[in-house]
């Protein structure tokens, strides 16, 4: 009994290695940086609800077999083209939010078909063909919104155009139009937030530890001693929050003027829910066949390409509404590269979470999210904390980001060529 | 008289020039277990293919004949149609998916669904797949093919055996099923596993279901077959109900072949006191799908050698064995030499040179011309073609054309000039580079296999004829590898036929076509067509 | 005869004719619209030559079965490190370049076959992985340029430790190239020694891909099943590949660098290869094959569009940067074009 739980725990360990590294190495970064609590949560949580939803949208061509999407920065445009043209009419408030994503979905399907039409024709390259047609869109979009614009194309808004009256400014602001459209339907301040979280957690863990106890099958030594310390663990953080206000005079100076989107969270909480959803449904079961393997879900009589299509136009529609959810709390965009990194941070956030090329779920997403931008955020002040050199911790975040990618890539790749080795044997 | 439920007639199929079915006729009643033979390429697939609509057919142009399903002409143009008609297959390559449990595979795109507003609003897309159902419906086709597995196991846990049960199931659940295909069903079974198959199929038939049983073992289909239609190069030769034939007149038919005059030749130069060309001791070589099992054979110096059997019995192994190319067990002597650790390098630089069977893959450089595919092999081995120039090198390109001009002209390889591309030529004439290749390393023993599988006659006569001079002329000892036994006979002074990676018998070229088709079908040594090694 | 030319044509490539249509209207453009041609020509042929190692990278790489070397930046990053020791041990003159090329190639042999161990795990999927290889590499190598003990005052910042952004050249090798054996003929200026030292490369690498090594490299990389039973180790062909891939990537940074004037470190080689990758495509180049005539032509047609198109795009539409975008329109489309391109191997 003893030793089978040992070996479950093991095998625990050995599922989760890449997130219990990356646990580790937040936990020593955020420790290295000296950077406040207070700080440090309200980093994470806007992060938390700019990105997440993009990320979101990773998860269905993962198990659609179309590996890691890297072409959501069309998506992204699309989102962007949105906001540019619902900002020009001059609409604001709540309005403006769905009014850019009355317009950009149309867009988004569009593009998704597209590149999925591209991706069915270079079927084992996906991830570099998505790459790279994310940055030949980069290329067009550039075109359109600095030559178009004023030329070919109209435009009403001029306080939003180059001096000239060719073009979008490179960098536009939204105060006052299109800014927490969404953000301020319904929200909160981080001080009441983390309130609200700590209990919640608290509650979880009362809740955990009950059911532990009423199972009657009971589980090993060591594996219970897990269990305990993370009860434990997430208990001390959970009265962390709730006595963090408390704290300081500028813990809840911080906290209390941080706006909290509810609103956001609740519409990360519907995509989750959507992801959950559509793999119960038949499409998503046909997205689970074909992710597996095409010929046989081609024998069975499912359209291959369709399915894939499909897949790739979900992705790039969450896409294109998360840089909407993302842009509308940030307030300013680089009309020509708010999207660039896009793909980067979503890609290696997803990784981050345990995910990989062929498996992927919201649990990846969620965990990855807060993990990686953990790390992300404080990684300036651990280069100077460590080397007297911000831009160190700059560059090894970019690293970081790269690198994790590349690990994830290289050892799906190893594992692929073992497998068709064995197949031809 | 029954109607027939499947009747296809005047069936040709070409693929660009080559026919690869001319005529064919194929008539299934219900209730009928309907075996369908012939050796590989025979056809058998090809008629397959258009039964089930493949993709394949329609981009090579379709094919001539017509489909009578229940009487009534049908066009089957998609899988799915051929799944709406009513018919199954279960086939040789487990179409399957590991990360699915049993039952979601058994049921992949016919998924029970639970009703719901959005289903109905946009279609059985959204709707919510009732696995409860699923795995209900999976376990009741499971327990009709009589088989006591767990619906919830994933499919790649499942040992190999079970998964064929797998598929039938799959196919039974289909309940419009009439017809089904078993494509080599017990190939990969074991022997108890198999008889389970064959009274399953039994059962199967007597529900009303035809089946259609594809298979090289001629002892299943007496057990179980009610009826034969036998298959050669593309062309029906007969079909008959079992009662009416016998084990030893089918394999007559499956490899008898109008023989083509045998070449004059005069009796072999056997020097038979010095060491044998190429000994085996209990050779096995683990090449997949033609594994051989431990054989042991001499060839003696200045002999033709044809090595014979059906597909998949491991003939193909024992030439690849010797080369390297796949890693082997036993003893090889080449002259009298034991070569230890065999490598294609050790091989080659004793003067064995190979023509692959595997044409295009290990036997050319499709993008790359005439002479410099014949003189590669030569620079590598035996560093020919090259100017030397201390540590650095140069290929010799003025020798190494002469060397192609004269292997043009000798082996009378139809070609715009040595420049020009493996790819662009012919079959025959890509086999004539391989040869030629061959040939520069200027060997003693020359290793052939599958000479003339997918080349035309003119070619297939021409290069046989060669091979017979290189042995009059130079005392070159040749060993064929074929599927074509008339072509070997013609040929060859003695042959090996392989039957379950052993060698049953050596003929010599003039035995019997009885006596080779007893042989082929491993009739000879008692076997009811499987051995002992197979269970292992 | 129109069967000739149709056929012509057809191996020509669709891609590769628009190309070549879009290349000879910006140069009727410039001529007519007399946008400084003789400067406009001459910068292109310096551009060609400049590039013009990088491409050639390609071959070795795609010869070897490796496909396109997306991680030649591995390459260009081990040629900025000995452009900087170089200029670090104090040489001057036609030296530094030397010893520049000579250390870079060190640096980059050895990276080149660690890399090439790897690309060997990793079969069929080396195009992504050599992406973020280089990706990771760059980003690994702005915290070396940082910590970098670096005494030279040239070549240091300003405040604290570390490499500059940008290391001038003007001192050492910077121009010694263009300005080698250059003549001027009706106001264009040829780069005679530039173009001789890039054909001398040509000719060394075309040696080596007919001598009995390089013909067994190509087996390897066209067909592992043919290389195998003549017991040519594919393996260690593709590391071959890789290591001579990288080096010419090393020496054509420095190329680049002595004629753009300065050695560009930390993130400014992240997207290099895909322009070298580019151009070899425009040339007429596939993941499978490549030649010396493919990387002459790409270079020439891609590069020639990217000089051209600055002042032709400022004619058009003043202080603007539609000469970047059509670099990344024309690299990109390329690109994917060839992906679709690419048969799958079952």
């Amino acid at each position: 009994m003893q030793e089978k739980s040992t070996a479950r725990l093991k095998a625990v360990i050995k599922k989760y290695n890449v997130v219990i590294f990356f646990i580790i190495l937040a936990i020593a970064a955020y420790i290295v940086s000296g950077v406040a609590p207070t700080v440090f949560l309200q980093e994470i949580a806007s992060r938390f609800c700019r990105n997440t939803f993009q990320v979101l949208a990773l998860i269905i061509p993962v198990i659609a077999g179309l590996g890691l999407n890297f072409s959501i920065v069309i998506g992204a445009m699309a989102g962007q083209m949105a906001v540019i043209h619902t900002v020009s009419f001059g609409i604001t408030g709540f309005p403006s939010f769905l009014v850019s994503v009355l317009i950009s979905t149309p867009l988004a399907i569009l593009f998704g078909f597209l590149v999925g039409k591209v991706l069915n024709k270079t079927k084992g390259n996906e991830m570099i063909t998505s790459m790279i047609l994310g940055y030949l869109a980069n290329g067009i979009y550039q075109f359109i919104y600095l030559y178009l614009i004023g030329t070919a194309i109209p435009f009403p808004d001029k306080s939003m155009m180059n001096d000239n009256g060719i073009g979008i400014k490179s960098s536009l602001g939204f105060d006052g139009t299109f800014r927490y459209s969404l953000t301020d339907v319904w929200n909160t301040t981080l001080y009441d937030f983390v309130l609200i979280a700590g209990i919640a957690a608290l509650v979880c863990v009362v809740i955990y530890l009950i059911r532990a106890f009423m199972k009657k099958k009971k589980s090993g030594i060591p594996v219970r001693i897990a269990q305990y310390i993370g009860c434990a663990v997430i208990a001390v953080l959970a009265v962390f929050l709730i006595i963090l206000r408390q704290v300081s005079f500028q813990a809840q100076f911080v906290m209390k003027f941080v706006k909290f989107p509810l609103s956001a969270v609740i519409c990360i909480l519907l995509l989750c829910l959507f992801n959950t959803w559509i793999f119960k449904t038949k499409l998503g079961h046909n997205f689970r066949a074909v992710g597996m393997n095409q010929q046989v879900a081609m024998v069975s009589g499912i359209n291959v390409n369709r399915t894939r299509i499909i897949a790739m136009i979900l992705s790039t529609v969450f896409a294109a509404w998360g840089q909407i959810i993302r842009l509308q709390d940030i307030g300013t965009m680089n009309t020509y590269s708010a999207h660039e990194q896009i793909a980067l941070l979503a890609v290696a956030a997803i990784l981050v979470g345990g995910a990989s090329v062929v498996k992927a779920s919201n649990k990846n997403a969620l965990l990855g999210i807060i993990l990686f931008h953990a790390i992300f955020a404080v990684s300036p002040q651990v280069g100077t904390a460590l080397f007297a050199d911000s831009q160190v911790g700059e560059y090894f975040r970019v690293f970081l980001a790269y690198g994790i990618i590349f690990v994830a890539l290289a050892m799906n790749a190893v594992q692929q060529a073992k497998q068709s080795k064995e197949r031809k044997r | 008289m029954d109607t027939y439920l499947l009747e296809m007639k005047h069936i040709t199929k070409k693929y660009g020039e080559n026919t690869v079915l001319k005529d064919m006729e194929l008539h299934v009643k219900p209730h009928e277990i309907h075996a369908l033979l012939g050796e590989n390429g025979a056809g058998k697939s090809t008629l397959m293919n258009i039964l089930f609509g493949m993709p394949v057919i329609q981009e090579s142009g379709g094919f001539e004949g017509e489909i009578l399903w229940d009487g009534k002409p049908v066009q089957i143009d998609s899988p799915i149609k051929a799944m709406e008609v009513g018919i199954g297959m279960v086939h040789q390559e487990f179409m399957m998916i590991p990360g699915f449990t049993v039952a979601e595979n058994i049921k992949l795109n016919r998924e029970p669904l639970k009703k719901s507003v959005l289903g109905k609003v946009f279609g059985k897309n959204l709707s919510i797949v009732d696995f409860d159902q699923m795995e209900r419906d999976a376990r009741a086709a499971l327990k009709q093919v009589g088989m006591d597995i767990d619906e919830k196991t994933l499919m790649g846990e499942l040992p190999v055996g079970h998964m064929q049960f797998v598929e039938i199931s799959r196919e039974i659940d289909k309940k419009n099923v009439k017809l089904l295909v078993f494509d080599e069903p017990t190939a990969v079974l074991t022997e108890s596993e198999a008889k389970v198959l064959l009274k399953i199929m039994r059962k199967l038939a007597d529900q009303g279901i035809a089946i259609i049983f594809i298979t090289h073992r001629l002892g299943e289909v007496m057990d179980v077959a009610d009826h034969v239609t036998v298959f050669r190069d593309g062309e029906l030769v007969d079909s008959m109900p079992i009662g009416e034939t016998s084990m030893a007149e089918i394999a007559e038919m499956m490899i008898g072949r109008k023989m083509g005059a045998p070449f004059e030749k005069s009796v072999p130069v056997v020097k038979e006191d010095v060491p044998y060309a190429v000994e085996l001791k209990d050779f096995a070589v683990d090449m997949p799908g033609e594994q051989s099992k431990g054989v042991s054979l001499q060839v003696k110096r200045g002999e033709i050698f044809g090595l014979a059997g059906l597909a998949g019995q491991g003939k193909l192994s024992i030439a690849n064995g010797i080369m390297g190319l796949y890693p082997s067990t036993g003893k090889l002597f080449i002259n009298g030499e034991e070569i230890h650790h065999i490598t294609p390098q050790k091989i080659l630089e004793r003067k064995c040179a190979f023509v692959s069977e595997d044409r295009k893959g290990t036997g050319l450089l499709l993008d790359n011309s005439i002479e410099a595919n014949i003189a590669i092999a030569a620079i590598k081995v035996q560093k020919k073609y090259i100017h030397k120039f201390g540590p650095f090198s140069q290929v010799d390109k003025r020798k190494a054309r002469k060397h192609a001009l004269e292997m043009i002209e000798a082996l009378d390889i139809r070609c715009t000039g040595p420049a020009q591309y493996t790819r662009r030529l012919s079959g025959g004439n890509q086999q004539k580079v391989c040869v030629a290749r061959a040939l520069s390393l200027d060997p003693d023993i020359l290793l052939v296999s599958e000479p003339t599988r997918g080349i035309d006659i003119g070619a297939k006569r021409l290069l046989m004829e060669y091979l017979v001079k290189l042995n009059q002329e130079r005392g070159m000892t040749i060993i064929i590898t074929s599927s074509e036994l008339a072509e070997l006979r013609s040929v060859c002074d003695r042959i090996a036929i392989i039957y379950d990676g052993k060698v049953e018998g050596i003929l010599p070229a003039t035995a019997s076509d009885h006596e080779y088709g007893l042989y082929m079908m491993g009739l000879e040594s008692g076997g009811k067509g499987r051995s002992e090694a197979e269970h292992e | 005869m129109n069967e000739k030319i149709i056929g012509g044509l057809k191996r020509f490539g669709s891609a590769r004719l628009i190309i070549s249509l879009f290349f000879i209207a910006l140069l009727v453009i410039t001529y007519v619209l007399d946008l400084s041609f003789a400067a406009t020509v001459s910068d292109v042929l310096i551009r060609w030559c400049m590039n013009f190692l990088l491409v050639l990278a390609m071959v070795p790489s795609v010869l070897s079965g490796c496909g396109l070397n997306f991680a030649s930046t591995l390459g260009i990053c081990c040629g900025l490190l000995g452009g900087v020791l170089s200029l670090e041990f104090g040489f001057t003159g036609v030296m530094s370049l030397i010893m520049a090329a000579i250390f870079g190639s060190v640096f980059a042999a050895v990276i080149g076959g660690i890399y090439g161990k790897l690309l060997n795990y990793i079969k069929g999927s080396e195009m992504m992985i050599a992406t973020y290889v280089g990706f990771a590499f760059v980003s690994l190598m702005c915290i070396v340029w940082v910590f970098l003990p670096i005494t030279n005052d040239s070549l240091r910042l300003a405040m604290g430790g570390g490499v500059r952004l940008n290391v001038e050249l003007s001192a050492t090798f910077g121009e010694m190239l263009n300005n080698f054996l250059a003549v001027e003929i009706g106001g264009i200026t040829i780069p005679v020694g530039f173009m001789l030292v890039c054909a001398a490369f040509c000719v060394l690498l075309r040696l080596f891909l007919n001598s009995r090594a390089g013909r067994l490299m190509q087996v390897a990389g066209e067909n592992p099943k043919f290389a195998k039973a003549l017991d040519i180790s594919v393996n260690r062909n593709r590391i071959l590949g890789t290591i001579l891939s990288m080096v010419l990537s090393a020496i054509g940074i420095l190329f680049y660098a002595q004629s753009y004037g300065f050695l560009q470190l930390y993130t400014a080689p992240l997207r290099m290869s895909f322009l070298a990758v580019a151009a070899v495509l425009i040339g007429g180049a596939t993941t499978r094959r490549a030649s010396i005539g493919n990387v002459v032509l790409g270079t020439l047609l891609f590069n020639g569009i990217l000089a051209m198109s600055t002042p032709v795009a400022n004619a058009l539409a003043p202080d603007s940067n539609l000469a970047e975008i059509v670099r990344i329109i024309v690299s990109n489309g390329i690109i994917v074009y060839a992906l679709t391109k690419i048969k799958r191997e079952v």
